[in-house]
């Protein structure tokens, strides 16, 4: 049951409303424009560039879950042969050092942390060794280890001027599905892109 | 009508303390992890679970690796710190399946993963009637192997309650674990050649 109150208060509103009724429309109007504006130019400018320190190699990084120290790079070739066609691919040397001082787990180096920079588009991710193995678990209490970081590239690539972005690992509770409540190694932030000049190398097709 | 009676916002308050009491007293001491249960076992006893027999028939520490009978130098894997291999056997009792991922523990926490190439990453069983022997290798530190346990832990799907199992290797402390690495330095036990998993008749 509707009060007499409530239908006056009605009635002011209805009045209220009536009479700002062209400033409302140009306020809307505004809004509209304004936002037909930016969307013509291409909205806010997105940042660019590094966002974090780069530096030159050897250089060693404390990512938290391991120590890398990032030593040098080469471009191998493999030149076009009759069976295969030409590949190349860039290494970069590491050590590495597990320093999970949470778990004191084994644990494999993530490619996703390593990541070669190049010019335009993604940054590649990296397949890495270590000890010449793939997903060699690294021991928490054992010395540092020698591996590799692997890159494809296209055959004709040519920029000796390699730079690898290094991301870290947190050790947080992301509360999922799978992990729970309870904290786990997580993707952490970007931590310092490391450049070197890389030699050239050129493989003989076996 | 009013909503916000103080009697309502009390009732309010005292289910709130009820739900924090009530995860207080989750049985964390109980289970290793709530949503799992943890069967212990220890090596050379047989551990039964609902599908298979799992056994450890033994545990060796080694300097070196060799993945097969070859002497190629590049098929052996070399370490700082040691190697702890752990043969086990699996008797199946009804399908063949994953029992579940191997990994090691001990007492000062840390957590050890297993070899991909030579050795076994997972425990299977296999078709009932069947007990098949295989080896896991592990690289470890040797300053930490007090209270090794060998973990077999199951891929846990969200439809039902899963079994952890931990069984413990017989190594209590710290001194224990010296000698066997010790023992891994000298010239006769530097060496383990991974054994080919092998398949028999349970008897």
């Amino acid at each position: 049951m509707e009060s007499l109150d409530d239908v006056i208060d009605a009635m002011i509103a209805d009045r209220v409303i009536h009479r700002h009724r062209r400033k409302w429309l140009i306020a809307l109007a505004v809004v509209v424009i304004l936002a037909l504006v930016i969307l013509v130019f291409g909205g806010w400018k997105k940042r660019t560039g590094a966002a974090v320190d780069t530096v030159d190699a050897p250089y060693s990084v404390d990512a938290s879950r391991f120590e890398y120290g990032i030593k040098s790079a080469k471009i191998v070739r493999t030149p076009k042969s009759e069976y295969q066609k030409a590949e190349a691919k860039v290494v970069v040397s590491i050590d590495a050092l597990n320093t999970d001082e949470e778990t004191h787990a084994s644990a494999p180096i993530s490619g996703r942390d390593m990541l070669l920079v190049v010019g335009d588009g993604e940054p590649l991710e990296a397949s890495i060794r270590c000890k010449n193995e793939f997903g060699y678990d690294l021991v928490y209490g054992l010395p540092r280890v020698e591996c590799t970081a692997e890159y494809d590239v296209a055959p004709d690539y040519t920029d000796t001027h390699v730079k690898i972005g290094v991301i870290g690992q947190a050790y947080e509770a992301e509360s999922s599905l799978v992990s729970g409540d309870d904290p786990v190694w997580l993707q952490g932030d970007a931590l310092v892109v490391v450049q070197m000049t890389a030699t050239v190398e050129t493989e003989k097709q076996p | 009508m009013k909503i916000y009676r103080p009697t309502t916002v009390i009732v309010g308050v005292v289910f709130v303390l009820l739900g924090g009491i009530l995860r207080l007293a989750d049985p964390a001491e109980v289970l290793d992890d709530s949503s799992r249960q943890l069967v212990r076992g220890s090596i050379g006893a047989p551990l039964t679970g609902k599908d298979f027999t799992l056994t450890v028939t033994r545990v060796k520490f080694a300097q070196k690796v060799l993945q097969s009978e070859s002497d190629d130098p590049d098929e052996v894997l070399t370490t700082e710190g040691v190697f702890v291999a752990v043969e086990f056997e699996v008797a199946g009792r009804h399908l063949p399946e994953t029992i579940g991922d191997l990994s090691l523990e001990t007492d000062g926490g840390a957590t050890y993963e297993p070899f991909s190439s030579p050795s076994a990453t997972s425990a299977t069983a296999p078709a009932p009637g069947f007990t098949e022997s295989q080896a896991a290798v592990f690289e470890v530190n040797p300053a930490d192997l007090a209270g090794l346990t060998l973990r077999v832990t199951p891929m846990q799907f969200i439809s039902y309650f899963t079994t952890n199992y931990a069984i413990d290797l017989g190594i209590p402390s710290e001194d224990v674990a010296a000698d066997l690495v010790a023992k891994a330095s000298t010239a006769t036990g530097q060496e383990y050649l991974v054994p080919r998993p092998q398949l028999r008749v349970t008897s």
